[in-house]
């Protein structure tokens, strides 16, 4: 469950801690719910289209939010798409 | 009437400063020869008057004191000896004494008689007249007791026949001084404005970016050209230099992509073992990628860079720090930032977010594991300093110079992918916003970026 209002994600009703940046990717991805979502779009939703050239910092907060997300379930909802981008899925 | 008037006047600077020299010069002599002709033609007039003024003040106590008989006698001699001639009126108006020509003493007793008629006793000053060429001055005298009028003239006609002589030499004098003057003014002319053509052949000469290369040779030029032949040279050169750069950059450009293309049909083409090609092809699909991108950049940053704004240089570098540390944090980076708060700054967000992230991106990349990078923005006397330090693999002195050359990538640069433009975008971006960018290092003990904004 993603809360943008209240700026919290619980996974099985467990509030799971993020910092803005990772929740505006985590927010971002469940608004295309289903759907590849590409670096540079997410670049350009969490930190601006100025800052296109760090897009590989995405990556980064991808990594961070599976560990966290990890500490509460076992499924993989973040998958990556070579080449593409990723997509929040459940199974 | 305004089509005929090229026609009538030159239009080359050359014609114009002729005509205006030969003008002046003309009408400086006939101004002379006016002025000197009329001194000389009063001065010579006031002699003759005085002479004749004298005559006249002898031959009046002649005619009062002597009798009739000596009288003309003595009369004609006193004045004749003068080379003058004397008219002597009885009161009736009838000719006395005259020694003029028959056709000079007709109309010269006529005035007279009438000066006879409108004299005074009173004023013995003589009347002073002019008839055909001679200067007559004319007295009341008694004749025969009564009131009758003695006249005394001189004749002109050789001295305006000299004056006229000398005037004419004049004129000869000015028209033959004028001829070779005119025709040395004129080469002079040519002479002087030599270089005006030299530099305008010079220019013309240019004809196409090939030819770029051409410089006017200013040694032989005054100051005045000399500053037009500098401004149009420092213009040439300019020129030049963007010509080059474009060149330049094609053909680097094309080189960049060429090899990784060249890779990438090699592989293609061998078509062994295919997992490891896969991901060497796909590096090299990579490396293209990120050269188009940049090459994009740089052409759409060459017509925004007109877009400015206010915006706090200090949270951009805070973010910058952010990124830093997140992308370091792979590599256990340590990142120390010291960034005073409150800098502002006007300019294009974008390129100069652009400008500083090229520079602490090479310093993620070419740190060592765990080594440290230094984030610096504070305000100096001088102007803003933005530092990024390093502890990383360094630049190779060899290569230092070169390191903002746009696609050179240095010996150490082999396993990290790049375009090779990113200093060169940085470097480019940073002066067009008036600031400096330069960079100290020392191979394997790490790089030093300096900004000053």
């Amino acid at each position: 469950m993603i809360h943008p209002t209240a700026h919290e994600a619980k996974v099985d009703n467990k509030a799971i801690e993020l910092t803005a940046k990772e929740f505006a990717v985590l927010e971002y991805l469940g608004r295309n719910y289903g759907q590849v979502v590409t670096r540079t779009m997410l670049m350009e939703q969490v930190w601006g289209s100025d800052f296109e050239t760090f897009s590989n910092v995405i990556d980064v907060y991808i990594k961070n939010l599976r560990n966290k997300l990890k500490a509460h379930t076992d499924i993989n909802l973040i998958r990556t798409i070579r080449g593409k981008g990723y997509v929040l899925k459940e199974s | 009437m305004k089509q005929s008037w090229p026609r009538l006047l030159p239009n080359t600077l050359r014609g114009k400063l002729s005509l205006w020299y030969v003008g002046t010069t003309t009408f400086l002599f006939l101004v002379l020869i006016g002025f000197f002709s009329f001194l000389t033609w009063s001065a010579l007039n006031t002699q003759i008057d005085h002479h004749i003024h004298v005559v006249i003040e002898e031959a009046r106590p002649v005619v009062e004191n002597y009798p009739t008989s000596r009288r003309d006698e003595l009369l004609k001699r006193l004045v004749g000896s003068k080379g003058m001639i004397v008219t002597l009126l009885s009161p009736d108006g009838a000719a006395v004494v005259q020694t003029a020509s028959t056709d000079i003493a007709l109309t010269s007793e006529h005035y007279i008689q009438q000066i006879m008629v409108n004299s005074n006793w009173e004023s013995r000053a003589p009347d002073h007249f002019s008839i055909q060429g001679i200067r007559f001055a004319a007295v009341p005298v008694s004749v025969n007791a009564g009131k009758g009028i003695l006249a005394v003239g001189y004749s002109t006609d050789v001295i305006e026949k000299t004056f006229r002589q000398i005037v004419v030499s004049g004129t000869l004098i000015l028209i033959f001084l004028l001829t070779p003057l005119s025709y040395l003014g004129y080469r002079l002319l040519v002479r002087q404005l030599q270089p005006v053509e030299t530099l305008a052949i010079s220019l013309k000469k240019v004809t196409d970016p090939n030819s770029l290369g051409v410089r006017i040779d200013t040694s032989t030029m005054t100051q005045e050209l000399k500053t037009i032949a500098q401004a149009a040279n420092q213009m040439l050169h300019r020129l030049e230099m963007t010509f080059q750069y474009e060149q330049d950059f094609f053909s680097d450009a094309a080189h960049t992509l060429k090899t990784p293309l060249a890779a990438l049909r090699s592989h293609v083409e061998s078509n062994q073992s295919p997992r490891k090609t896969k991901a060497e092809m796909l590096a090299s699909l990579d490396r293209v990628m990120v050269t188009v991108e940049d090459l994009l950049y740089m052409a759409k940053a060459q017509s925004n860079s007109t877009i400015v704004e206010d915006f706090s240089l200090s949270e951009l570098v805070e973010e910058l720090g952010e990124l830093v540390e997140l992308l370091g944090a792979e590599k256990r980076l340590s990142v120390q930032s010291t960034i005073e708060p409150d800098i502002n700054f006007r300019g294009n967000r974008g390129l100069i977010i652009r400008a500083l992230g090229n520079l602490v991106q090479n310093a993620i990349h070419y740190s060592n594991k765990g080594g440290s990078i230094t984030i610096q923005l504070t305000k100096e006397v001088s102007g803003t300093l933005f530092r990024v330090s390093d502890e990383g693999v360094g630049i190779d002195d060899h290569d230092l110079p070169h390191i903002y050359d746009r696609f050179y990538r240095g010996k150490n640069t082999i396993t990290h992918k790049g375009s090779g433009l990113g200093l060169a975008i940085s470097k480019s971006v940073i002066e067009a916003h008036g600031g400096k960018l330069t960079i100290e290092s020392s191979l394997g003990k790490g790089t030093k970026v300096t900004v000053w904004l």
